[in-house]
């Protein structure tokens, strides 16, 4: 008997998840990706679930807690949808552990999984489950005064304005983090960098790299700090925090990054190189034309500018598209439509189609909006369905953002992404769905 | 003791600035009061152009003569600020004969207006084949009898308004923006002043004038009904979608269904669809933008070009045009003419004058006839001089090239300096050349650079961050402040020394602002780029629900 | 009164265009003289910066729309990595700036013209989250920078790939 051939459609993190979990599941599994979506434009942080705080406390809820919290109430949820059990969960969110194991750090693992903080660009203190290595993290415990290294030619990275508001996000949250910034006059011979990545291969090199150590040096003589917070720009790798540990004696870490953060695109090579030491089949072009035959999706067909077409055949497929920024979800002349299989798309429950795109919005920005919950609707297998309830193709199963129902911002993108695509991989490894 | 100015004017439109920037220049001591930021009413919603009045030729070719020898002046006292707007009128196939004769017709209207354009420095209009149309305006369609293409001045408005207000500042009027007048001053049957409420810091204010003059726009009403006196207005709203980049060289008219003119307009680096109107007696602080309208000006526009509805939207504006009342008719046909309200011989209220109605090209015009009557009652001898006088940077225009040599800067970005600078470019180019790190794009749609920014809130009367959108053109791009607004405001908490939850209060203010015009149209592209805009920033919105 | 002044004026300019354009059929030799009128609107509007696109080139320029400023193709792109000149961030500056005002970006070219040639590298455009085809524009720049500036008004540079002007 061959081997089951499985196909991703999607090589970011809900596609690599599934990508593996069909593979570790003994299928046969290729993976077809486009260009990069919200994981290669994210800074790096995963959440499994939304933050949410003991009401009337500053402390936070553990992970289960909190999901408890976050699912109360939204029964369109995808962690309610697909019935996930807790051992499912926790053997989820385990191989994503194997996979970033060298560049990753999770807190408490064995636990209650309480998040740490990171200080990101914007301006605020940010709870994630899973960081960089190179990410600077705080925690309850850590009583620290920290440095904030702020780069005269690097205007992206305001250190006076972040410590500041850092400090002020720190005690609101009562973390005992205190923020100072520590500015030198670091550029370009005389030009700012312009870019994130103009910085990071800036100070790859070795000259460069030691005239910034001797400037910190410097200025670190008159500040008490006990760490350090770089822009997010030490290498494109992130590995120079290590070496500037070593060189000034003292932690250090990067803030987490916002708009244009290379730490997205570290994610995505760490992930990029584990599927390829676990065999997995990588093609690079869009997936388009779906064959069907007696109900089930029998084949598509790859694209790209450069080799040719090829028609790939398998026995179940995973959709892992993404929402808008990976294209699952497009909205086309006011019409949102699912561009591969012409997928039905819901919003809260309800089949959308040429919805004034005004209804799924709100007057205020800061509100939870209807149009970020756009999206998919899968049975408890993970494959979507139509407005009846009825499953559109049985070997059909949806990951990650393609699948709607819940705020992506707000009740954990990263913990659909990774749960999701876990058992979308696994189940479209089994033979049989009742 | 509060100072006593000769005139205060309230409405920091384009006719308030105007107005202001007249009787400062007149040598009188005046104050200009505006509840938000200067041209954030009408005047930022509408077309931005100075026409010459094409459309009166057909009912009153006096007009015609005016607005084209007016917009020669506004071309003449502010050139950096004005663009040309190559206008293509085309004429569809599918109506027989009566589209051979429409083309006739429009060729000798054309012909009649070419009579005009010299005060205005305007082409003689050409008349063009199918073939011709194809070959110049690629995307249009191809079913046509013909076209007929004239020009006319497009103008960044936001920016007229501000040198206005600049130039009124520089003549030595005061500027007060975000400041709301809360109560007219009454003593006996006059008014006397102006109550205020500062809306930054919340603080109550007095200022006494002998005269009161009223630009309120859509709100000269309440502000006439506070004074006791009355102005009736028949306010119609009018809704522009803004494409992401110039989609056209020529602006394109197109019929829309109820037989009313719609464009398409290539403006700066977007175009503009528009516009409708609509009678509307809703709050014109908030405009809602309906499903029927996006619509409405769509379908127009598709007939003439075919692919409009793949084209990305960015935002929708909505603004209240302040016509003045009539009875039965359409609002189309509602006259665009102005008036001067003298309500002492009205309503029996001295020291109260106000102005309505009216068009952006005729902004001077209509600001000269308030300030002279203004003067005739505060017994100034002088007269007008603002078609005479540049406005700020409207001295002379350097050269692009040269100074991009000079300075050594990206002679495009230099472009959009001058631009919106003219002379005062080489001001904002000596900031960068002292200190290079601020020659960096802080948004890069325009572009705009930290040292513009920082040029702007020194020296153009910048209140709060959100003021830069119209000093600079900040965050008016296809990202829509995606990358720059959070940076701008944190220069400006630089500039003026705010504390880091002051910035991040303005900075989310800015996001929210810009929120509200693109929510009804979020489709395609901008859909994709409100994603990305909400991921980076959930942490903002995140502790602003006070976590 | 106006308004008759008006329709009266407009009568005449009728008439008087209709008897032109009669008189200009029946002379054989004006009917040719139709084809300098796409010539006289390029010069007419040459110092707008306005020029004639192809719908190719239309429809291509339309397609950098998909552009959401994520700049993951200025963090890969090579050229943006060597070329020192201060002006150019990367692709995307070309996308989501210059592409969509087209009649300045006859004030691009200096660093168009120093830009290396791009050859096989499809990385712009391979990461590209919304399948931009940032390449067909770079390459549209290119010829734009080195072919049509004299129709742009501006000063020719020289090129030795292509001397002749379209």
């Amino acid at each position: 008997m061959s081997e089951r051939h499985i196909i991703v459609i999607g090589g970011g993190l809900s596609g690599v998840m599934a990508a593996l979990s069909s593979k570790s599941a003994g299928c046969r599994v290729t993976l077809i990706r486009g260009g990069l979506g919200r994981t290669a434009l994210g800074n790096g942080l995963v959440r499994l679930a939304g933050i949410v705080r003991v009401t009337g406390s500053s402390r936070y809820l553990p992970l289960m807690k909190s999901v408890k919290e976050m699912l109360r109430g939204n029964p369109e949820h995808p962690f309610l949808r697909l019935e996930i059990a807790e051992s499912e969960a926790y053997a989820a969110r385990d191989l994503f552990v194997k996979i970033v194991n060298d560049g990753y750090f999770v807190e408490n693992a064995d636990a209650d999984l309480l998040p740490s903080w990171f200080a990101n660009e914007i301006g605020n203190l940010e709870a994630a489950h899973f960081a960089p290595l190179s990410t600077a993290r705080f925690h309850r415990e850590s009583r620290e005064s920290v440095g904030v290294v702020g780069f005269s030619g690097y205007r992206r990275f305001h250190a006076e304005y972040l410590a500041e508001s850092w400090t002020r996000h720190a005690e609101k949250l009562r973390l005992p983090v205190t923020f100072a910034p520590v500015s030198i006059s670091f550029d370009k011979d005389g030009k700012p960098f312009r870019k994130p990545a103009e910085t990071a291969r800036a100070l790859e090199k070795e000259n460069e790299l030691s005239r910034l150590t001797e400037m910190l040096r410097k200025a670190l003589e008159n500040v008490e700090v006990n760490r350090l917070v770089f822009p997010p720009v030490l290498g494109m790798d992130g590995s120079l925090a290590k070496e500037l540990e070593k060189r000034l004696n003292l932690p250090v870490g990067e803030a987490a990054g916002a708009r244009e953060s290379l730490a997205g695109l570290r994610l995505i090579w760490l992930l990029e190189a584990f599927l390829i030491a676990e065999g997995v089949e990588i093609v690079s072009g869009t997936a388009r034309e779906p064959e069907m035959d007696s109900g089930a999706i029998r084949s598509v067909e790859t694209a790209s500018g450069k080799e040719e077409n090829r028609r790939l055949e398998a026995d179940a497929f995973v959709l892992a598209t993404g929402k808008f920024l990976g294209g699952g979800i497009r909205s086309v002349e006011g019409r949102f439509v699912e561009p591969l299989f012409s997928l039905p798309v819901f919003s809260e429950g309800r089949r959308i189609e040429d919805d004034f795109i005004g209804k799924l919005t709100r007057n205020d920005f800061s509100a939870p909006q209807a149009f970020e919950r756009v999206g998919l609707r899968a049975d408890l297998y993970g494959r979507p369905v139509a407005e009846g309830g009825g499953v559109c193709y049985p070997n059909l199963f949806a990951a990650g953002q393609v699948i709607g129902g819940f705020d992506p911002n707000r009740e954990g993108a990263e913990g659909v992404d990774l749960i999701s695509g876990y058992l979308a991989g696994k189940r479209a490894g089994e033979t049989d769905h009742a | 003791m509060t100072t006593l100015y000769d005139a205060i004017v309230v409405g920091g439109g384009v006719n308030g600035c105007g107005v202001a920037r007249d009787l400062a220049m007149r040598g009188l001591e005046v104050l200009l009061v505006e509840k938000g930021d200067f041209s954030m009413g009408t005047s930022w919603a509408s077309s931005g152009m100075i026409h010459g009045g094409l459309r009166y030729l057909m009912s009153d070719v006096h007009t015609t003569y005016k607005s084209c020898k007016d917009a020669g002046y506004i071309r003449s006292i502010a050139p950096h600020l004005t663009f040309r707007i190559p206008f293509l009128m085309p004429v569809l196939d599918d109506e027989g004969l009566k589209g051979r004769v429409n083309l006739e017709g429009a060729d000798a209207l054309f012909e009649l207006y070419d009579r005009f354009q010299p005060y205005k420095g305007g082409k003689a209009h050409i008349r063009f084949s199918p073939e011709e149309v194809a070959r110049i305006e690629p995307l249009i369609a191809k079913n046509l009898v013909g076209a007929v293409i004239t020009d006319e001045w497009g103008i960044d408005v936001p920016r007229l308004c501000v040198l206005n207000a600049l130039d009124a500042k520089r003549h030595g009027a005061s500027l007060a923006s975000w400041t709301r007048v809360t109560e007219l001053i009454r003593e006996g049957g006059s008014i006397a002043g102006i109550r205020t409420l500062d809306e930054l810091t919340g603080e109550a204010g007095e200022s006494r004038a002998r005269l009161v003059v009223n630009c309120g726009g859509p709100w000269a009403p309440e502000l006439a009904r506070m004074a006791g006196a009355r102005i009736r207005l028949r306010p119609a709203k009018g809704v522009h979608l803004i494409l992401d980049r110039r989609i056209s060289n020529n602006g394109i008219i197109a019929q829309a269904l109820d037989g009313r003119q719609v464009f398409v307009i290539p403006h700066e680096n977007v175009s503009m669809i528009g516009t409708t109107d609509d009678d509307f007696f809703g709050d014109p602080d908030d405009i809602p933008i309906l499903e029927d309208e996006v619509k409405y000006l769509l379908e127009a526009m598709e007939r003439v070009i075919p692919g409009i509805r793949n084209a990305r939207v960015i935002k929708a504006i909505a603004g209240i045009r302040p016509t003045l009342f009539e009875r039965a008719k359409y609002e189309d046909d509602l006259t665009r003419d102005h008036r001067v309200y003298d309500h002492e011989v009205l309503d029996g209220v001295r020291g109260f004058v106000s102005l309505a109605g009216g068009k952006l090209a005729a902004y001077r015009v209509m600001a000269e006839e308030t300030a002279d009557l203004v003067c005739r009652k505060l017994g100034c001898k002088n007269s007008c001089a603002t078609h005479l006088q540049p406005l700020p940077g409207g001295e002379e225009i350097p050269d692009v090239e040269e100074l991009a040599t000079r300075y050594g800067q990206d002679p495009y970005a230099v472009s959009r300096l001058i631009f919106r600078q003219g002379a005062r470019a080489v001001q904002v180019l000596d900031m960068m050349k002292e200190k290079p790190e601020t020659g960096v794009y802080v948004c890069s749609c325009d572009p705009v650079t930290e040292a513009e920014l920082r040029f702007a809130i020194r020296n153009e009367a910048v209140r709060r961050p959100i003021d830069l959108i119209s000093r600079c053109r900040i965050g008016e791009g296809p990202c829509q402040g995606h990358g720059c607004l959070t940076r701008a405001a944190e220069i400006f908490g630089e500039e003026r020394r705010l504390s880091s939850s002051e910035i991040r209060r303005e900075a989310l203010w800015m996001m929210r602002e810009k929120w509200r015009w693109r929510k009804e149209i979020l489709g395609g592209a901008q859909l994709v780029q409100e994603e990305l805009t909400r991921m980076v920033h959930r942490s903002l919105l995140e502790r602003e629900e006070g976590r | 009164m106006r308004k008759f002044i008006a329709l009266a004026l407009l009568g005449l300019f009728l008439l008087r265009h209709f008897f032109l354009r009669i008189i200009k059929r029946l002379l054989p030799g004006n009917r040719g003289g139709e084809n300098g009128r796409e010539k006289q609107f390029l010069e007419n509007y040459r110092e707008d910066g306005i020029r004639a696109l192809e719908a190719a080139e239309a429809r291509m320029l339309r397609d950098m729309q998909g552009c959401i400023r994520c700049g993951l193709c200025d963090t890969l792109c090579k050229n943006a990595a060597r070329l020192e000149s201060a002006a150019f961030e990367g692709p995307s500056l070309l996308v989501s700036t210059h592409s969509r005002n087209l009649p300045e970006t006859r004030h691009v070219r200096r660093y168009l013209l120093e830009l290396e040639p791009c050859g096989d590298c499809f990385d712009c455009m391979n990461v590209c989250p919304t399948g931009v085809p940032i390449r067909e524009l770079v390459t549209f720049m290119e010829r734009f920078a080195r072919n049509d500036l004299e129709i742009l008004g501006g000063k020719r540079e020289p090129s030795a790939s292509n001397p002749e002007m379209r």
